[in-house]
């Protein structure tokens, strides 16, 4: 249950911010969308059953293409991602291996390590998303949407991590939050 | 059924996955016009595709029906084209009868119809498959015959090259059922592959110009006087399903001559 409680603390404000705020950032023509309730599906702990995270990111979805309108596109892509999700953490264990309960941070587990990790779960989301969307004559905007998309949303992850995920000292001063700062 | 459970707890993690993307599938096709034209555009292409090759194998399962029906009416209508082209010289009986082994069938150089004497056959029948002299019955019991064909080593027929050429007799090579050779030509008849071989009718079996084959090859050597003509058999033994039978009072009349006790010395 304490691993629970973060995750749906991260997950509710960021599904708030992307539906009252981030719904309405899109860039370039469309081809730079936000989507910040996913920073907080990627905060989904290792360990998990494999069908939680299914479970989940279904829910998210869904609450998404129903506030949002977007009929079932958020639910397809999410279902998606969390089906991933296992595989996905698998690809990022360290030589020391990842600990039950352990949640991916750059601060421990590194800013390119995270980066590449944001970067793979936000492929699979708007890869499907744009695809669904798109449909198969326009293959070639699909990509273009979801490399674009993606770097946007990793750079907007880890501005997140940075602002909101600093780590503390024990007296409980922040320390430096970026890798150059 | 307790293995079924077994399966569905081992893949649920997948039918969960399947059984959202189709809710995600539904629910878009009721949002969007775009997606629910592709849709049906999939589904009509799919149930379409899946139509025609249902057919397809339905018409596949019927060919063989078909095919025989055809070959069946392919032999009436033979059997009345021999009877029409007959009837102003001779009064050949014809009829069509199945065949029920063939040679090819364990090496061995008969045939036998599915048609015997109480079905109007009689010894000296000539048999046509597919147009072509096939053989002579030789034995019959009510409903079953046996025919001689042109593939047994000891029978001899009598042919010609062409409608006019030289005659020869025609036997078998041994353990071929689609080639025989005639022998007796003389060096003097000019005969080249693809020429027809033709019933001289001198044997009584077939009316004349019933076609045999085609010449394949000529043999020999020059300094002989006669060549040899190897010729590919028209009756497709290993293939035969249908036959046609000719019937003429002189042939019963020419083997009871040749069966009399008085023909013996």
């Amino acid at each position: 249950m304490s691993a629970f409680f973060p995750l749906f603390w991260t997950l509710g404000w960021a599904l708030v911010c992307q539906v009252l705020l981030f719904r309405y950032g899109i860039f370039w023509g469309g081809y730079g969308l936000l989507a910040i309730h996913l920073y907080g599906l990627l905060k989904m702990p290792v360990g998990w059953p494999p069908t939680t995270y299914l479970l989940l990111a279904a829910v998210t979805g869904g609450i998404m293409d129903v506030v949002c309108f977007t009929g079932g596109m958020h639910l397809a892509a999410s279902v998606t991602l969390g089906m991933a999700y296992p595989t996905l953490t698998a690809a990022m264990e360290s030589r020391e291996g990842l600990r039950q309960g352990h949640v991916l941070d750059p601060f421990q587990d590194g800013w390119v390590r995270y980066g590449i990790f944001a970067a793979l779960g936000l492929a699979v989301y708007w890869g499907v998303l744009f695809a669904l969307q798109n449909g198969w004559s326009l293959m070639g905007r699909t990509l273009g949407q979801t490399a674009l998309s993606t770097l946007f949303n990793v750079g907007a992850f880890m501005l997140i991590q940075g602002l909101l995920n600093r780590p503390t000292r024990g007296d409980q001063r922040g320390v430096s939050a970026y890798p150059w700062s | 059924m307790r293995n079924l459970f077994a399966l569905l707890a081992r893949t649920h993690r997948w039918l969960l996955f399947l059984a959202l993307w189709g809710v995600a599938l539904g629910w878009m096709n009721t949002t969007y016009s775009h997606h629910r034209t592709a849709l049906a555009g999939w589904s009509l292409r799919a149930s379409g595709s899946w139509l025609n090759a249902a057919a397809n194998v339905q018409e596949w399962t019927h060919l063989a029906e078909s095919n025989r029906l055809v070959m069946l009416e392919n032999a009436r209508l033979r059997a009345e084209l021999e009877s029409l082209k007959e009837r102003r010289t001779a009064p050949w009986q014809t009829g069509d009868a199945s065949v029920l082994r063939s040679p090819g069938w364990n090496g061995s150089p008969w045939m036998v119809l599915n048609r015997g004497g109480r079905d109007g056959l009689t010894l000296g029948a000539g048999i046509l498959s597919q147009g072509f002299a096939a053989g002579r019955i030789v034995d019959t019991t009510a409903h079953e015959s046996l025919v001689l064909t042109l593939t047994h080593d000891v029978a001899q027929w009598s042919v010609r090259m062409g409608r006019a050429g030289q005659a020869g007799r025609l036997v078998a090579k041994e353990g071929d059922v689609r080639r025989a050779s005639v022998l007796d030509i003389p060096w003097s008849q000019l005969v080249l592959p693809g020429d027809t071989v033709m019933t001289t009718g001198f044997d009584g079996v077939f009316p004349a110009d019933v076609p045999v084959g085609m010449v394949e090859d000529v043999v020999g050597n020059e300094t002989d006087e006669f060549q040899t003509v190897v010729v590919s058999l028209g009756a497709n033994y290993p293939g035969a399903r249908h036959v046609v039978w000719l019937e003429h009072p002189r042939n019963g009349r020419l083997d009871s001559l040749s069966s009399a006790p008085s023909n013996t010395p």
